[in-house]
């Protein structure tokens, strides 16, 4: 093993990485509708049979006569378009908006697509008719469209155009029986089946012959490039595909390709936001040791790595704008896990774990989204070697605590043995290993606003018009108590709404979108013969995102401070204040933001606050079942919605004016209000209550790369993440960069086309990030160390 | 028993191993003309301004009684008119003023030293710089035997003028001694810091002789200590006294001018940080003189 982390840190890239690299960069992404003609093909075909046959024939079509493309050089090949980054209009999920928006996809703010002219036609004239009413995102704005409108502003119900995602398969599965094998045993379970799961079982046969048709034409297609090329790799490449249509894989490139091909077909099914592969270093490894045995060299284990870690790149998640704002970057969140532990608490990283490390340091593009799992006992060679790939700023990995996160996943309901091999979806959500629907972004619950209507009686500040119930206002309570008191209310008025809401959506995909081919790879879909949106996944949970213990405590802090101990501000003067956004009243903004103590500086009577209101929130969950009968659960993270939420609420009793952004991240202090350095800052963050924030949580940091650059700064490091280990915390994340990288990225974007930032959970281009955006990464504060 | 103290640093990486929280604590013999903290040069707390937060609203020259204040394109403060009423504090909505330092007890000084206590255990723990250490040495010596009392470990930043049989208490006390030595010429050392090396040089041979962890240091002043023969004489003088020494130069760093522009005051030294090239010449000559152990952070 020690052998193998100092040769493996002293591999260099190859050149052919490199070549794939450049190319894959260099491509023009395009919107897509060659998979939306073949569906509505399908479904007009289809008419009158099932939700899920119609489904499954229309996946099959689409693994049957997609475009396909490899280049030579590819060693890992399958994407879900011949172009690599293309936007996949999906009209089962969402045709209306694409109507609304396709002209200005090549210009909006947020993840720019190129549109040919010819397709903007086909799709009004071929696709768009026959989904009007038939879409998910009609069918569900027909039942609740109203109600979804009239709460937005307090909560953005999510889910409601396209599948849900945030998935980790069974990909151990997978690997083990491969196709064939999932076929063969959806005939076993045929055989008996009662009536109303045989077309469960028979979609699950369609969609497999279609993996293998899908499987057996990239062989083909190599096969007629290796007569073409003569590329050594493409004849090896075909004699993988082949093979894999019908076995499972046994060598480590086969089973690179193998899980490829798996994360390409959930992405052509549900075209949904993040499949997940989990721990890749645990059950990928039999198969590296296998081909090392047989004399694989590690440079060659390292390229056919990094090749898989280009394809992570190649499929990008087409959003609605309003959506990009709020998961801006195209995320599509290919998440892989290393480290960690056991299920009997012994240490799990292999040479696969720090392979992958190697790979990230090489590639530093925003795919995949890979995670460090550490622990108390993580061995400190790990720590360094992915300390040594922070520092090199691509943002990752990102590192979870499994003394935090393990206790959180077993207070709701999780085995011990699965809660050890949990993984991570998307961002930062948490699951456990191919066994669950986390529907782990069913909501943002966004705790500012509801604060705004509980100081204003029910008025909007933003228009002055009354959108939320009347329990009093700032000038009626008489104490800070009573204050809470209607703090309360409305988050209880919120919530029950929230989960009414939420379980329209539960139910419209259970309508609309039964998914075969992942109920194939989610336990216990295949025993129960129920689809995974019906509620055939192990643990079924739903994920409610608090939005922003900052910006709530800070709030609070002041209006404790100012109106009700001090009386130095009158309760109608704050109000005045901030119904006119601080108009001439700049003094006092001041006043409120330097003169009331701040989340994120270790002080006790701020934090306990957002501790507070944080835990409630999370209590109140606690009284809810979804509607495949599993717990809510409470998630700490806005990947970007910080931003656009902050636009829905007014000027703030932390000094913040109208429409600005919130905190960014989920834990993290609001930018620039943490003055008392890192250490405060996680202190601070500690306070929170983890046990209940099983879905997830965020926590930015900014360090600049001169930290890094003596072996002291890597140890000092490491011993910041120690602390972070002991102090309970479930995630941290580091953007290391200094301005002037960012100034120039605004000002030369074809130069910094590489360059990748955090935009809180996930690692984006930041070249194509929204100027706001932009700007607000670069006012969160960064750590000098100098 | 109750100290003066002008800053408390968490995540302090420079001031010892692992992750520290150093305690600055007021009052320093020398005057250096570099002086990076000269909050820290006096015990007694003063009037500071933050030209960076001011809004120019004037409500501190409103409140003050004393007319120690006033405002033109920013706040001027008549050090000596101030009675330290803190008014303007209270008045000011931005804390752009605030006071330079302030009395603490041991006790708090304690629970301010152990805020971060997670973040130690990695070889980290406190520092206690200045100012000078030692000229609060009864109250460092409390601070240093409360935190020995909890395991915590310990290191100090001092310029070692001080009596010998002071510096002898703090020996079991301390764990690490983070000592400079500015010149090795005790004329030049008088004429421009105002006093004598003697002491310094022979407490630094005392703390060898004792066993003393001890890592020196010299900051590399443009105009002042950063010339080749000082470098030389002091690197031989270190070796010399310890075969084995630990070393660091510190590069000049400018970004203390804006403490000096604050307080309206001229500061003296006019150069830049040295480049890596020149660096490396001065990390040359400790090479020369058989320094051995050369620090670089």
């Amino acid at each position: 093993m020690e052998k193998y982390i100092s040769q493996i840190a002293a591999l260099p890239v190859s050149a052919r990485v490199e070549r794939l690299k450049e190319e894959m960069l260099a491509e023009p992404r395009f919107v897509s509708i060659e998979q939306a003609r073949i569906i509505t093909r399908v479904y007009q075909q289809t008419e009158g049979e099932s939700p899920s046959i119609r489904r499954a024939k229309a996946l099959r079509a689409s693994l049957e006569e997609m475009s396909i493309r490899i280049l030579p050089e590819e060693r890992i090949v399958g994407n879900r378009t011949p172009g690599v980054r293309g936007g996949v209009v999906f009209p089962e999920t969402g045709a209306s908006w694409v109507d609304r928006e396709f002209e200005t996809l090549p210009t909006r703010a947020q993840d720019r697509f190129g549109v040919h002219e010819e397709d903007v036609r086909a799709f009004r004239e071929e696709i768009l008719p026959y989904w009007k009413g038939r879409s998910l995102e009609d069918r569900v704005r027909a039942v609740a469209g109203e109600e979804v409108d009239r709460v937005a502003k307090v909560i953005k119900i999510n889910q409601k155009d396209h599948s849900q995602g945030h998935i980790c398969p069974n990909t151990r599965k997978w690997l083990r029986l491969g196709p064939a094998g999932l076929r063969a045993e959806a005939e076993e379970h045929l055989k008996n089946a009662p009536a109303d799961q045989c077309d469960f079982y028979r979609s699950i046969q369609i969609v497999m012959e279609g993996a293998q048709a899908f499987m057996r034409r990239y062989a083909d297609l190599a096969e007629k490039l290796y007569a073409e090329h003569a590329e050594a790799s493409l004849a090896e490449v075909a004699r993988v595909c082949r093979k894999l249509a019908e076995q499972p894989p046994e060598t480590y490139h086969e089973a690179l390709q193998a899980t490829w091909f798996l994360y390409v077909i959930l992405q052509m099914e549900g075209n949904a936001s993040s499949f997940s592969p989990g721990r890749m270093d645990q059950y990928l490894f039999p198969y590296f040791e296998r081909s090392m045995e047989a004399g694989m060299t590690l440079s060659e284990a390292l390229e056919l790595t990094e090749c898989l870690w280009l394809k992570f790149n190649q499929v990008v998640y087409l959003r609605n704008s309003n959506s990009a704002r709020y998961f801006a970057g195209f995320p599509i969140g290919f998440n892989v896990a290393i480290g960690g532990q056991n299920a009997d608490g012994s240490d799990a990283s292999n040479a696969l774990s720090y392979l992958f490390l190697q790979a990230q340091s090489h590639i530093l593009l925003p795919q995949p989204n890979l995670s460090l799992r550490m622990y108390k006992n993580s061995p400190a060679e790990l720590l360094e070697a992915a300390t040594r790939v922070i520092a090199k700023g691509s943002g990752m990995p990102q590192v979870f605590n499994d003394e935090a996160v393990i206790p959180a996943l077993e207070a709701h309901g999780v085995s011990h043995e699965d809660a050890m091999d949990y993984a991570i979806v998307g961002c930062v959500e948490l699951t456990t290993q191919g066994n669950a629907l986390n529907w782990s972004d069913a909501a943002m619950f966004n705790l500012v606003k509801a604060l705004e209507l509980t100081l204003t009686g029910g008025v909007d500040l933003l228009t002055g018009k009354v959108i939320g119930p009347n329990y009093g206002d700032l000038t009626t309570y008489k104490t800070y108590e009573e204050l809470e008191a209607a703090f309360a209310r409305q988050i209880d008025y919120y919530a029950d709404k929230m989960v009414e809401l939420i379980a329209v959506m539960d139910e419209m995909h259970a309508k609309c979108l039964p998914t075969p081919f992942l109920s194939s790879v989610i336990d216990d879909c295949m025993a129960l013969g129920r689809d995974v949106t019906l509620g055939g996944a192990h643990y079924n949970f739903a994920g409610v995102q608090a939005i922003q213990v900052a910006n709530v405590a800070d709030s609070l802090a002041a209006i404790r401070k100012f109106v009700y101990e001090e009386k130095s501000v009158s309760a109608e003067a704050l109000l005045e204040a901030l119904r006119s956004d601080f108009s001439g009243q700049e003094a006092l903004r001041q006043r409120l933001i330097h003169k009331s103590p701040k989340y994120g500086n270790d002080i006790a009577a701020v934090d306990d606050i957002g501790a507070k209101w944080t835990r409630y929130f999370g209590e109140r969950l606690k009284q809810y079942r979804n509607r495949r009968g599993g717990l809510y659960q409470m998630g700490l993270y806005t990947v970007s919605a910080h931003v656009p939420m902050g636009q829905n609420v007014g000027a703030s009793a932390d000094g913040r004016h109208a429409r600005d952004p919130l905190a960014d991240g989920g834990v993290s202090a609001m930018y620039g209000r943490d003055q008392a350095g890192p250490t405060a800052l996680l202190k601070s963050v500690s306070k929170l209550p983890y046990v209940m924030a099983s879905n997830g949580t965020l926590l930015n940091m900014k360090f600049l790369p001169q930290f890094f650059a003596t072996q002291a700064g890597i140890d000092k490091f490491t011993a910041f993440l120690r602390a972070f280990c002991r102090l309970g915390i479930s995630h941290i994340q580091f953007n290391v960069l200094n301005e002037a990288d960012l100034r120039a990225a605004q000002k030369e974007p074809e130069k910094y086309r590489s360059l990748t930032v955090r935009v809180a959970g996930y690692t984006a281009y930041f070249t194509e990030l929204a100027p706001d955006l932009q700007e607000e990464i670069i006012a969160r504060t960064s750590y000098e160390a100098v | 028993m109750n100290g003066f103290v002008f800053e408390v640093k968490r995540f302090a990486v420079h001031d010892g191993p692992g992750l520290r929280t150093t305690l600055f604590l007021k009052g320093c013999p020398l005057r250096c003309p570099w002086c990076q903290n000269p909050e820290g040069l006096h015990l007694e707390p003063r009037l500071w301004y933050k030209e960076a937060d001011c809004l120019r609203c004037g409500n501190c020259v409103a409140a003050c009684q004393e007319r120690a204040l006033a405002l033109d394109e920013r706040v001027h403060i008549d050090q000596v008119a101030c009675v330290l009423c803190k008014r303007c504090l209270d008045a000011c909505p931005t804390g752009a003023l605030l006071l330079d330092g302030r009395e603490v007890s041991a006790d708090e000084a304690e629970e301010t030293l152990l805020q971060d206590a997670v973040f130690y255990a990695e070889g980290g723990g406190i520092t206690l710089s200045g100012g000078e250490v030692m000229a609060q040495w009864p109250f460092a010596l409390e601070l240093l035997r409360r935190m020995r009392a909890r395991g915590v470990d310990t290191a100090i930043e001092t310029c070692l003028l001080v009596k010998q049989d002071v510096l002898s208490r703090f020996l079991g006390l301390v764990d690490h001694f983070i000592v400079d030595i500015k010149y090795f010429d005790g004329a030049e050392h008088r004429r421009v810091l105002g006093e004598s090396n003697e002491l310094i040089l022979a407490n630094y041979r005392y703390l060898v002789e004792k066993g003393a962890d001890v890592l020196v240091r010299t900051p590399l002043i443009p105009g002042y200590t950063a010339t080749e023969a000082n470098i030389r004489a002091i690197a031989r003088f270190v070796r010399l006294t310890d075969a084995n020494a630990r070393y660091e130069l510190l590069n000049f760093n400018p970004l203390c001018r804006s403490k000096y522009a604050a307080l309206e005051e001229d500061y003296p030294v006019s150069g830049q940080p040295f480049s890596a090239g020149e660096m490396e010449a001065f990390y040359a000559i400790l090479r020369e003189e058989g320094i051995a152990n050369i620090v670089r952070e």
